[in-house]
């Protein structure tokens, strides 16, 4: 123990990492003790050798003095990176040995604080101003902000799909009283029958109240023998002539039902996503949900979300509020009345009927694809409240269940043929070329400095951006479908549900080196051949496979996405960047085109990390 | 002269061990109060220390306080915005009052802030 005081004690920054290492160890003691016999004998030395190393080194990352002459690591091709953890308040003098060939210079500093900070101090042997935008003009770049309903019109007139619906936070603001559940008690003990909907049955959805509903018919009951599904459209978005600007067909209620669900095995978004996340429900004791039925019965209303599809009434829809879960539903009625008491989900009629100018409707179609994407988005949402709010009664934070939702749109986007938040064709598992607006990626790479574990409620197009870029990133580098499952199966409600599953997946990370890691696989995602942990980019596909399913994503390169006239990441200058936000990496180029020695000097925060990346100038 | 040593023999074994109780249920009681995370269902005003994070699926999404006991408080008032902006993933104490039972899965009890007491060193 003696080892473990004495540089907790004498490096206090480097406590978080020391206590972020114990508990990976503790829980990879876990895991081995769960092994058969042979594999704890085998595994037991491996964890007293790690306990011993992380006991020792602890705090003792690689600098802790004013000085490092650094030594980076050579990635064959053009990149390097190295990681710097000085000490509190230290100032590091950076020199490189560039060599003839014209390098960029990058500093990532990893903010490893809950708190943002102010920016680290830099002065350079760089003597001209370095050619990325300024403050203003990245200000100027930022997104609008504002109340959802600006951000909805917004999203409408600008072809954006949003996922989620605004009024329906009003449920968790002013949430009903509910009776008190009995602790122990088993309410599943004899599962109720199911619903047993049939086509042209009609029911009255409840929305925001008793009062507030859509009228509404099933057009479609599927199974595949073990699930049942029931589609259902709101009377006013049916069939041709319906007062919309586009209508909801048979042709088109029986394109989502097949995507969604058919007979056989591993075919459908239901097989695709439960092989990842789990079941959808299943037993409980908590009286005030709705109970296991068997079969299981899913339903999904398609309707005009937002009321914003009227024809005549409302432009021509072009975005907007694309689908959502609404939690509410799993309750019965006799705990919130306006429950609708089903595994429900709710998509967007109108533009799940929009189809591409000038030709007739297909599922192929520029929102019907993301509409089919949707249905995975909110699939997951559903999963995941049953996985970690019913069964292990935590709740999640936000960004960790939409990250979930985007990743599962990655991980089936080449299945669903959709090309899914990597905005490249699912047939392409390159990273596509340059140029490239479509998909979340553009937008993260215009916010890159906000931190993946906040969340913006009257602005979260960036959170969603940024946490489709961390999530792709922890898909390609961990584990990707296995990982995700271990992230939702968990009772871990924050990003130690990340490093658990990291860990449990083979891997020792902690928060903070998955930050730094991530921020060299942003800036290298040009590059084909990085090593693991640093990967976004292999030129072809990532392979993963959970249960008997296969699961394939595509290389990111972050510098192929556009957004408002900038190509690749955003980056900062020594003289632009005024601050690091709480967890979070802040992206600043040094240098342009260097040659030579390159020195710097870097006046450190507390808690903050330096990494350096060089890679020949464009 | 009876009652008198009755009543100092009564103030010896009754009073004392009762007003002793009453300090110490008074000094428990006061630290109970000061670092709860479970305040009691009395209206009244207490103090939940906590982490602060935004949770469930967008945009059914609120902000929250998370106890180191793992329960979750659904935080409501004035100072909701600032807390939002500011605090998110950070440990602070905050005064106030509940306004609502947990209900379920996904729905936490609800605390109306009043004051934010303090934000962890």
């Amino acid at each position: 123990m003696k080892l473990l005081i004495g540089p907790v004690l004498f490096i206090p920054g480097c406590l978080l990492d020391f206590l972020e290492s114990l508990i990976i160890l503790v829980e990879l003691y876990q895991n081995i003790n769960k092994g058969v016999t042979k594999m704890k004998a085998l595994l037991k030395p491996v964890f007293y050798g790690m306990l011993v190393s992380v006991l020792t080194l602890a705090g003792c990352d690689t600098e802790s003095g004013n000085t490092t002459s650094s030594v980076p690591t050579e990635v064959s091709g053009s990149g390097s990176y190295y990681h710097v953890s000085p000490s509190a308040g230290s100032s590091i003098d950076y020199t490189h040995n560039l060599g003839s060939t014209p390098q960029d210079v990058f500093f990532i500093f990893t903010n490893a604080n809950a708190s943002t900070v102010s920016a680290s101090s830099i002065s350079s042997s760089v003597q001209s101003e370095i050619e990325v935008p300024s403050v203003n003009e990245i200000q100027t770049l930022k997104l609008m902000t504002g109340d959802p309903d600006d951000l909805v019109a917004w999203a409408r007139e600008n072809g954006v799909g949003l996922r989620g619906k605004p009024e329906v936070s009003a449920f968790n603001n002013n949430p009903p009283t509910f009776g008190k559940t009995e602790p122990g008690i088993n309410y599943q003990m004899i599962a109720p029958d199911p619903l047993y909907t049939a086509v042209n049955d009609t029911n009255p959805f409840m929305n925001t109240s008793t009062s507030d509903t859509i009228a509404a018919t099933a057009r479609a009951v599927v199974t595949d023998g073990t699930i049942t599904l029931n589609i259902w459209v709101e009377d006013d978005s049916w069939d041709t002539g319906c007062p919309k600007h586009y209508c909801i067909t048979q042709a088109m209620v029986d394109a989502f039902a097949d995507k969604f669900l058919q007979p056989g095995t591993e075919n459908d978004i239901y097989d695709w996503v439960t092989s990842i996340y789990g079941a959808p429900w299943g037993s409980h004791s908590n009286g005030s949900l709705i109970a296991e039925t068997d079969p299981l019965e899913i339903d999904i209303l398609f309707y005009d979300i937002m009321d914003d599809g009227n024809d005549p009434g409302n432009s021509d829809p072009n975005g907007g509020v694309l689908g959502f879960f609404w939690a509410k539903d799993n309750y019965k009625t006799s705990s919130i009345d306006y429950s609708n008491g089903r595994l429900l989900f709710y998509m967007d009629s109108v533009l799940s009927a929009k189809e591409d100018a000038s030709t007739s409707w297909t599922i192929d179609d520029y929102w019907p694809a993301e509409m089919v994407s949707t249905l995975a988005h909110e699939f997951q949402h559903m999963i995941h409240f049953y996985q970690k709010n019913v069964t292990y009664n935590v709740s999640p934070e936000t960004w960790i269940n939409e990250m979930a939702s985007m990743v599962a749109e990655d991980l089936v986007a080449d299945k669903v043929w959709v090309n899914g938040p990597r905005g490249v064709s699912y047939l392409d598992d390159t990273s596509g070329s340059t140029g490239n607006v479509e998909g979340r990626l553009p937008l993260y790479n215009y916010y890159n400095e906000i931190s993946p574990t906040t969340w913006n409620n009257s602005s979260p197009l960036p959170n969603y951006a940024i946490n489709y870029a961390f999530g792709a990133y922890l898909a390609r580098n961990y584990g990707g479908a296995p990982l995700f499952q271990k992230i939702v199966q968990s009772n871990k409600t924050d990003y130690q549900a990340i490093t658990s599953a990291v860990t449990a997946s083979g891997y020792s990370e902690t928060f903070t080196t998955l930050l730094q890691k991530w921020g060299v696989a942003v800036l290298l995602s040009d590059q084909t051949d990085m090593s693991s942990g640093y990967r976004y980019n292999v030129g072809g596909g990532f392979a993963s496979a959970s249960g008997d399913i296969a699961y394939n994503v595509g290389s990111i390169n972050m510098f192929n996405y556009s957004y408002s006239g900038l190509n690749g990441p955003l980056f900062y200058t020594p003289s632009s960047v005024s601050n690091h936000n709480k967890l979070s990496n802040t992206y600043v180029k040094v240098g342009t085109a260097q040659t030579g020695t390159f020195t710097a000097s870097v006046e450190m925060k507390s808690g903050v990390r330096l990494t350096v990346v060089t890679k020949d100038s464009n | 002269m009876q009652w008198q040593t009755d009543a100092i023999v009564s103030i010896k074994t009754r009073v004392l061990p009762a007003v002793l109780g009453a300090l110490l249920l008074l000094f428990f009681g006061g630290c109970t109060v000061a670092h709860a995370d479970r305040p009691s269902d009395i209206p009244g005003k207490v103090q939940i220390q906590g982490k602060v994070s935004v949770k469930g699926s967008g945009p059914h999404t609120y902000l929250c306080l998370s106890t180191k006991s793992g329960t979750d408080y659904r935080l409501e008032g004035g100072l909701k915005d600032l807390i939002w902006g500011r605090y998110q993933q950070e440990v602070i104490t905050l005064e106030g009052v509940i306004a609502r039972k947990a209900v379920g899965p996904g729905f936490p009890a609800e605390f109306v802030v009043h004051k934010i007491q303090s934000k962890e060193p």
